[in-house]
């Protein structure tokens, strides 16, 4: 395990794959309806596997909105400041049926091979231990 | 409604700030973010905190989302989520709530590596060089002029380094405990390296030429490069401020303190020098008040530090290499010298020499001192300020003390060899110069140098040829030569040069000296020196050895007596330089009571003659004025008036001048002595340098039209505060109407040094150097008692020297009465006024090999520069005087006594063994 980590950077390798999730998350959340940023935000930051800290997400919203994926809005609030909500523009629909084919196809295809990398580690050590 | 803390609203908004910055840098819409992140943030927050947000509420907020950095590169810091994932989050000690990390980026590698490169390899580099081999103070200035630079510029390397380290691990997500020490150290680094690059700046342009002529010069970038690296470094601290778990205002709070402390470094090095500077130059002003204003400010802040390196060289010491372009005239030195004096009374080059040199390399420095101040005294006729390096090495005064006649009361003379050895460990060549205090009425008779281990005698010519010779020579030739001239009574100026670096010179004087007669006693002050340009170390001995004639009867209160010799008592010593000043070694021989006598000596084909006249008539009319130098230097005499006072006889009529810093006069007319008297003079105030000529003018304006004589007690005179003429029109009347025997000024010197008053006084009918044989005191109890009413004038004028065209004695003695002759015969052909009998004193005293007012000796190195100037070393070898070997006859009785033993030790032993 300990030459593993010292051979492996586990850490580059996280970066790489989290490329783009990020984005899918977002389109993805708001393909369900219209949300308020913070709302989302929360949303996002409480899947753990995400590994994010909330304010990442404030400049991917505004870059995919720049991109012309998503529309915002404001409201007033009495509570507080303007509140501020983001939805999917047509094209931010299209591109979440893209991407959501995109990643089921990638999981589908990624996910196999991870299992049966799994399965075959299990019986290697089965059979070492047997007698 | 939810208030914000000022210091919580301050912290978000360094946060959004620093967001915008990031977000503007990577071409988002940096608006929008902040906007979005700002109601984000105020929403958490309120809902999270009551009535009022504080500081900690929204570091609660700020930590989950993330740092600057985090949010603005979204993808940052992975290695820190990985962690997260895999081990628990290492917590910020800085008190970051939820221990978020700072995100790498902004003190990356690549600036990490520049830093390492130019701000700390460069001027390290560049350090060490310079104090190795000291390549950019040779070349043009020096760029670490004190061990103070060195240690502001290390602590400076090692504050870049520290805040690097401080960064480094900060941005690393491990902030060290001493974020405020991170924000002092780089605010000194910053403000220390931007003084030392405004310093820099005037030479810039030379290091870019060096460096690409020589490849050298990389000094002058250090500090811009330090610069430019705690500037950056100063960036990055405040950039991760929010996460460094210090608010800004603590943190301005540190960097305005570091910035302080420079401040409070340059203004503590360099203001005393800045202000010293300023108020030196209102000295200068035409303007009168202007220049007592400055003399005040002077006196106040107690500068004379500060001016008595003005007297030194037209530099003044700065912050950085910059300081030797602050220059001042080179004849401001002689006004700087002259206001030493005033304000202190103290002569400058009578105290150890300011330290204006580099710590290291300090060729540059003495080019500089050099070419701009040292080289104009170079073979000048004064003597100057102390050099760096010279030093006296050795002093050995051999004399013998000689009776003319068989009696016992027959006068005695004293002929002296002064053995000098000069050192100079610096790496220049040196001239040494030094007035030499003679013994009273004492003669120079030999001057010998030592060239190649090999002594060479003096040539003797006028005064004029002599310094022509030295001066082309020495100066111009650099070659070795050494000169002795009178500069005043009883003073002789001694020049060599030049005294090559790492080296020693050997010279020689012979002094011919007549003993000073008092109450039956021969007294014999030994030779010192009154004024120089080369340290004497405090435990530095001269040694004195004296041997005297069989028969004479002599003592001497610091001086071991040896009686072990043939025939003549010895008298040895090893005496400091300051005692040896004072007067501490004075022989005195028993003469008993003079008898009118007749002495005949021989030199050459000259002749001479002593003449004791006996017991002169006292002058009829008892009348003394004192006057008192009010130089701050002569209230350490101690002066005992009252009992001055009481040795004044009841008939004398006396008065008193105080030339102070204003003439102060003790009664319009003369008085009898009185308790009063001695009451004022006690209480005067010394302070300063003082002026004395108008005091002895008013003294005279007292004494003139009745006769008597002006007592002129006086310290040093380094500079000349107005001039000698009006006492010379004054000398010029009285000597007309014949009053020269019935006016005597005496001067006596109540602490050594240079008289420049003295010296242009020169040789007057009028002046006379009384000599100070013990303490002062005793001197003044002297003159009380001998001038004004006692038994005898001042008895040592009793015996009189001339020169006679044949011996009117029968049996010639001592070569040494001649040349006293022939030094009396200079002193009345210049008091003649009649140039034909100058010229034929002048040439009598060449012949006789004499240093008089008239003329000088000279060592040259070789024959040619001699015959240039018409100098002949070889001429009159007859006249050069020794210390005389013991008497033939007392050698043989040496032997004779020495076989005798040897006999009588034979003969015992026969007879021993017989038996």
């Amino acid at each position: 395990m300990n030459e593993t980590s010292q051979t492996f950077d586990l850490s580059n390798w996280v970066t790489q794959a989290r490329k783009g999730l990020l984005e899918l998350c977002i389109v993805a959340t708001l393909a369900k309806g219209e949300m308020h940023a913070y709302d989302l935000v929360k949303h996002l930051a409480g899947i753990k596997a995400l590994v994010i800290t909330e304010g990442t997400i404030y400049p991917l919203l505004s870059r995919l909105r720049s991109a012309g994926l998503l529309q915002s809005r404001l409201e007033e609030s009495s509570l507080g400041p303007v509140r501020k909500y983001y939805a999917l523009t047509d094209t931010g629909r299209e591109a979440v049926q893209l991407m959501g084919a995109y990643w089921r196809e990638l999981v589908d295809g990624v996910g196999e091979l991870v299992e049966s990398e799994h399965n075959h580690d299990e019986l290697d050590t089965r059979g070492e231990t047997e007698p | 409604m939810t208030n914000w803390t000022p210091e919580a609203k301050q912290n978000l908004d360094d946060y959004l700030g620093e967001i915008k910055a990031l977000s503007q840098a990577q071409g988002d819409d940096a608006q929008e973010i902040v906007d979005d992140l700002r109601a984000h943030i105020t929403t958490e927050t309120e809902s999270a905190s009551g009535s009022v947000v504080t500081i900690d509420h929204l570091r609660r907020t700020l930590a989950a989302l993330g740092s600057p950095e985090d949010v603005v590169g979204g993808n940052g810091s992975t290695a820190e989520r990985v962690a997260r994932v895999t081990q628990p989050a290492p917590q910020s000690p800085a008190g970051l709530a939820g221990g978020s990390p700072v995100a790498q980026g902004p003190y990356g590698s690549r600036a990490r590596t520049l830093i390492y490169i130019f701000a700390l390899g460069l001027p390290v580099f560049a350090l060490g060089f310079e104090i190795m081999l000291g390549a950019m103070a040779e070349l043009y200035v020096d760029p670490i002029p004190t061990m103070w630079h060195v240690a502001a510029g290390v602590l400076l390397l090692l504050s870049i380094g520290a805040v690097d380290y401080f960064l480094k691990h900060a941005r690393d997500g491990h902030v060290p405990k001493w974020a405020g020490w991170a924000f002092f150290l780089n605010a000194y680094a910053f403000a220390l390296s931007l003084v030392y690059f405004l310093v820099y700046i005037p030479i810039l342009p030379v290091s870019v030429i060096a460096l690409i002529a020589y490849g050298l010069g990389l000094m002058g970038f250090a500090p811009m490069a330090c610069m430019l690296a705690s500037g950056y470094q100063m960036k990055m601290l405040f950039r991760f401020l929010p996460s460094l778990g210090v608010e800004r205002k603590y943190a301005m709070r540190r960097t305005i303190l570091g910035s302080a402390f420079v401040a409070l470094l340059v203004v503590g090095y360099a203001g005393p020098e800045f202000v010293g500077t300023r108020v030196l130059q209102l000295t200068l002003s035409e303007d009168a008040a202007t220049r007592d204003r400055g003399i005040w400010w002077i006196e106040t802040l107690h500068l004379e530090n500060e001016l008595l390196k003005a007297c030194y060289a037209p530099v003044v010491r700065g912050i950085g290499p910059t300081r030797r372009w602050d220059t001042q005239d080179i004849e401001n030195l002689n006004h700087y010298r002259e206001l030493y004096f005033r304000l202190t009374g103290t002569p400058y080059n009578s105290v150890p020499r300011p330290n204006i040199r580099s710590t290291f390399r300090t060729r540059s420095v003495d080019w500089w001192e050099e070419e701009r101040s040292a080289d104009s005294e170079v073979g000048g006729t004064a003597v100057a300020g102390r050099v760096q390096g010279l030093s006296l090495n050795a002093s050995h005064l051999d004399g013998k003390i000689m009776r003319l006649g068989a009696d016992a009361t027959s006068p005695a003379l004293a002929y002296f060899e002064w053995t000098i050895e000069f050192k100079n460990v610096s790496d220049r060549q040196r001239e040494a110069r030094a007035q030499i205090e003679l013994p009273h009425g004492g003669v120079a008779s030999r001057l010998t140098l030592w060239i190649d281990g090999e002594e060479r005698e003096a040539a003797f010519g006028t005064r004029q040829q002599v310094r022509a010779a030295y001066q082309e020579v020495a100066v111009v030739q650099r070659r070795d030569p050494a000169l002795l001239n009178v500069v005043g009574p009883d003073t002789l100026l001694l020049q060599c040069f030049p005294i090559q670096p790492a080296s020693t010179m050997k010279l020689k004087m012979g002094i011919t000296a007549p003993l000073v007669v008092r109450d039956g006693k021969g007294y014999l002050r030994l030779p010192f020196i009154s004024e120089r340009n080369f340290t004497i170390a405090p435990e530095f001995e001269h040694v004195s050895w004296v041997e005297c004639d069989p028969g004479i009867v002599a003592s001497a209160a610091r001086m071991t007596q040896d009686t072990s010799g043939v025939g003549g008592v010895a008298l040895h010593a090893r005496t400091k330089d300051a005692d040896l000043q004072r007067g501490d070694a004075v022989i005195a021989i028993d003469l008993g009571k003079p008898a009118a006598a007749r002495y005949a000596g021989q030199l050459g084909e000259t002749f001479g003659e002593l003449t004791v006249q006996g017991s002169p008539t006292p002058p009829s009319a008892p009348l003394l004025c004192l006057v008192v130098d009010g130089s701050r230097g002569m209230s350490q005499t101690h002066a005992d008036w009252a009992g001055f006072v009481e040795a004044l006889p009841d008939n004398a009529r006396v008065d008193a001048v105080f030339a102070g810093q204003a003439v102060e006069v003790y009664s319009e007319a003369p008085v009898a002595p009185s308790a009063a008297l001695a009451e004022w003079l006690g209480s005067r105030d010394y302070r300063g340098g003082c002026d004395p000529l108008p005091g002895i003018e008013r003294a005279l304006d007292i004494v003139g039209s009745q006769g008597g004589a002006i007592l002129w007690i006086h310290g040093p005179l380094p500079v000349e505060l107005s001039s000698v003429e009006s006492l010379r029109q004054w000398e010029r009347w009285h000597s007309m109407r014949g009053d020269a025997d019935t006016l005597r000024v005496l001067a006596v010197e109540a602490v050594p040094g240079p008289n420049r008053a003295l010296e242009q006084l020169g040789q007057s009918e009028f002046l006379e150097r009384v000599p100070v044989l013990g303490s002062l005191d005793e001197t003044l109890r002297f003159v009380a008692t001998h001038l004004t009413g006692g038994d005898l004038a001042l008895e040592y004028a009793v015996a009189s020297t001339r020169l006679v065209d044949a011996p009117l004695v029968e049996g010639l003695g001592s070569g040494h009465l001649v040349r006293l002759a022939v030094n009396d015969a200079v002193r009345k052909a210049l008091l003649s006024h009649d140039a034909s009998k100058q010229r034929e004193a002048a040439a009598l005293a060449v012949e006789a090999r004499l240093v008089t007012p008239l003329t000088g000796a000279v060592v040259l190195e070789r024959k040619e520069q001699y015959e240039r100037h018409g100098l002949d070393p070889t001429k009159h070898e007859e006249a050069i005087p020794g210390i005389p070997e013991p008497e033939e006859w007392a050698l043989l009785l040496v032997v004779l006594t020495m076989l005798l033993m040897v006999a009588v030790r034979q003969t015992r032993a026969r007879m021993l063994l017989r038996n």
